[in-house]
């Protein structure tokens, strides 16, 4: 390996390392089956590497890379998506737009959903767990918990809600935008 | 709660069919501001189990080590086995729906988990437990890496649309907390208003919002702002941030676990008490503040009728002794439990410290001097008493403000203002009479609002060294002046209109006239005018109505520590105490002035600002 390919590569790493989550985000938005989206994040992970010599370093990495998920995303689904809920390739272009802009932070939410999940506990603990660890929904959770679906749905609603409120005294309070 | 579309709700929520994932997508196009909020939304759900999951892996991984181990040394269940094997060997349907409820893998006999759970602690922490063996047991590593494999194979049947998966067994965390009683309880009180109220988040009830009530069994925290309760019998308290307090299922009472609160009881409501840490305070009709501080002492003081504060005793057997507290007393209770002996009088201190009412918190002034009051003045002068005494309302008595000569009070920003009648006679003001110490090292401040009434020269305010024995220069460390009217001298002349702020240094021969700044906004008439002049590390700023106006350096070394008099409307000769000073030189201001503050610091151009703002908008934009 020459040096500059080695260089190349600790920079590559590490701009990934930061973008990762990110574009993760970007492509489960539009492929929520965990493993349909895990594929196509590797799959933009090798791309990212046989591309990185034309990433201009004095340009933000997260844009550039969301530019090749949005690609990745519209083939994968074209050529082996299997699910019946597929969304237009128009939003998934509207969604790219949005990550590649400036207007969310989402690291940002991130760090700021950490801090608020820890707050977490219990009933709604439980709750969440289900829904997002097991893609578990209303009815199956109510059944679990002794609950009708109708208040599983109101709790899993308020839980979101209380949750999207703590994020954004997080960061207002840091001085943020969101 | 605020309300999400019933699409997005049911998108989140996995219950899509296709009619209805159709809409969804033309819902996202309808507005931008649609898509944004589902991905926004889309992006919550996923780092949340994420973040779940990761709080899982890391506290359980070196259970599921053990329980790997368990596996390794054949303690799993045939059944189980057998069902691994199916799945291992391609039949990716294998019914979990077969697997008995009671299928355990049994841990050395002395301890079991549900089939479930045990998957889902092998696959959370595969990868984390993959990397352990690796590092530490490279020789388990081909015989465990099929289980783990089958593991997260097994995650794969549990995924998929849930609501036609069978039951899942969640066995709840070992550290979770106790849930909240579900079934509906006594109401004991109801949020009836709130002012710039922020709340710590609450999963359990949503975050509260005026109309809300409080059952029984519920605590709130108050992060920021104001909140006013009403109780089932009409007692309406204040809870000022940052503000604990619990609802316990207890009639006609309030738990304050931290922070201050005032109550207001009706007849109806009398004996409503306050329980805290180490008192009780209950009431006998009156209006009251409780304050929990930090340490755990309770703070009770009395702004009208009466309470009885007691102390709260550990057992029931043991004595407790309590105090009656009348209008106008205070006292408190340890953080050890113990009653102050002798009631004190209440305070400035505690008048300005208890929100007594929202109509108080909204109404003008009120976050004004909050604002002040956090930057901790030694000398906050507000003109709202009897015109021969202002007290101070940044708490040290002693510098209360005391008239000299003839002095008046008219309409100011926030209740009453000086009203000053120079330049000629009748001369008066206002000084603090005990001097003050000022650590000029560290800067200090001087602030105030003011209006001209007509063109002159006058003071608004100076500090003072009425002992110093530097007799040629004057005894101003620092003046502020306006300088106007027809009859100035050639040497004012080009500084006619204009607000004067001098800073003077007695040690240095070279600062016979100190330095000087001058703001042309300052001496508007007719107009309130806010003021802060600022001296630190050797700079002198004025600020006219939040903005920098005039700013220079001053080379000179200052004072480390003076004693100083702070004294508001006229020089230091019409105060008597110093001869200097011809009778022909009162310089007495001509108008208003009010919120005089005297900090013993710099304050920063973003805090002046913000009083200014707060201060604007009782007379307008």
């Amino acid at each position: 390996m020459t040096r500059s390919t080695r260089e190349q590569s600790e920079q590559l790493a590490a701009l990934w390392t930061q973008a990762q989550p990110v574009v993760s985000a970007y492509i489960r938005t539009l492929l929520p089956d965990f493993h349909q989206a895990e594929e196509v994040l590797q799959r933009v992970a090798v791309v990212l590497v046989g591309k990185f010599e034309t990433y201009d370093p004095a340009r933000p990495f997260v844009p550039w890379a969301i530019g090749f998920a949005r690609f990745e995303v519209l083939r994968y689904r074209r050529d082996f998506a299997t699910d019946r809920h597929q969304f237009d390739s128009d939003i998934v272009e509207q969604v790219a737009e949005l990550y590649q802009s400036d207007e969310i932070d989402f690291s940002e939410w991130r760090g700021a959903l950490r801090t608020c999940v820890g707050k977490l506990q219990g009933r709604n603990r439980q709750a969440l767990l289900m829904r997002y660890t097991q893609s578990v929904g209303p009815k199956a959770i109510g059944k679990e918990m002794d609950m009708s679906p109708n208040a599983v749905r109101q709790l899993l609603h308020r839980v979101r809600t209380t949750l999207r409120q703590c994020i954004e005294r997080a960061i207002n309070k840091t001085g943020g935008q969101s | 709660m605020s309300e999400q579309h019933p699409l997005l709700e049911a998108y989140l929520n996995g219950e899509l069919d296709d009619q209805g994932f159709a809409d969804f997508n033309d819902w996202l196009r309808e507005d931008p501001a649609h898509l944004r909020e589902w991905a926004v939304t889309s992006f919550i759900a996923q780092e949340l189990g994420e973040a779940l999951s990761e709080q899982i892996a890391g506290a359980e991984q070196s259970l599921v080590i053990d329980r790997i181990g368990a596996v390794e040394r054949g303690q799993l269940d045939a059944e189980v086995l057998s069902l691994l094997q199916q799945i291992e060997a391609g039949s990716k349907d294998a019914p979990l729906r077969d697997l008995s409820p009671a299928t355990t893998i049994d841990l050395d006999g002395s301890d079991s988990i549900d089939f479930g759970t045990a998957v889902r602690e092998l696959s959370w922490a595969a990868g984390k437990v993959a990397r352990h063996l690796i590092a530490s047991k490279p020789a388990l590593l081909t015989g465990l890496a099929a289980m783990l494999m089958i593991a997260v194979t097994l995650v794969v049947v549990f995924q998929g649309d849930g609501d036609g998966t069978p039951g899942i067994v969640m066995t709840p965390e070992t550290n979770q907390t106790p849930e909240k009683p579900i079934a509906p309880s006594q109401v004991i009180a109801t949020l009836t208003a709130e002012h710039n109220a922020q709340w710590e988040p609450d999963f359990d009830y949503g975050t509260p919002e005026p109309g809300d009530v409080f059952r029984a069994g519920r605590t709130v925290t108050l992060l920021e702002g104001f909140a006013e309760l009403t109780t089932a019998k009409d007692a309406v308290v204040v809870l000022e941030a940052p503000c604990t307090i619990a609802f316990d299922d207890a009639d006609n009472a309030l738990r304050l676990i931290a922070g201050k609160l005032v109550a207001n009881v009706p007849q109806q409501a009398i004996g409503f008490s306050i329980h805290t840490p180490t008192a009780r305070v209950i009431d006998y009709g009156t209006t009251f503040g409780v304050d929990v501080k930090t340490d755990g002492t309770t703070h009770a003081a009395v702004f009208t009728g009466e309470v009885e504060l007691r102390e709260l005793s550990e057992s029931p057997e043991q004595p407790t002794r309590n105090v009656r507290l009348t209008e106008g007393w205070a006292s408190s209770v340890s953080k050890n439990g113990s009653l102050r002996r002798e009631p004190k009088p209440v305070t400035v201190q505690d008048e300005v410290r208890f929100a007594k009412s929202m109509d108080e918190v909204v109404g003008p002034g009120f976050a004004y001097r909050r604002a002040v009051l956090a930057n901790k003045p030694l000398v906050y002068w507000g003109f709202d008493e009897p015109a021969a005494k202002t007290q101070n309302l940044a708490g040290q008595d002693q510098w209360a403000g005391h008239a000299v000569g003839q002095t008046g009070r008219a309409d100011g920003l926030f209740g009453q203002a000086l009203k000053l009648a120079g330049p000629n006679m009748p001369a008066g003001g206002f000084t603090s009479r005990t001097p003050l110490p000022l650590k000029m090292a560290d800067g200090y401040t001087l602030e105030a609002w003011y209006r001209i009434d007509q063109a002159h020269v006058g003071r608004v305010m100076s500090l003072v060294n009425f002992n110093t024995e530097t007799t040629s220069k004057g005894s101003h460390y620092s003046l502020l002046e306006v300088i106007d009217g027809p009859e100035l001298s050639e040497s004012k002349r080009p500084y006619e209109s204009s607000l004067r702020f001098m800073h003077r240094n007695f040690e240095s021969d070279e600062s016979l006239w100190g330095e000087n700044l001058f703001a042309k906004s300052g001496a508007t008439i007719g107009e309130w005018i806010h003021l802060a002049a600022v001296h630190e590390h050797r700079r002198a700023k004025l600020y006219i109505n939040g903005e920098l106006v005039s700013e220079t350096s001053d080379d000179q070394p200052i004072a480390l520590d003076a004693t100083i008099q702070l004294i508001v409307g006229a020089s230091a000769a019409a105060f008597n105490l110093k001869p200097l000073e011809t009778q022909s030189n009162l310089r007495t201001f001509n108008g208003l002035i009010d919120e005089v503050a005297l900090y013993d610091h710099a304050l920063d151009t973003e805090t002046i600002q913000q009083h200014f703002d707060l201060g604007r908008t009782v007379f307008g934009p």
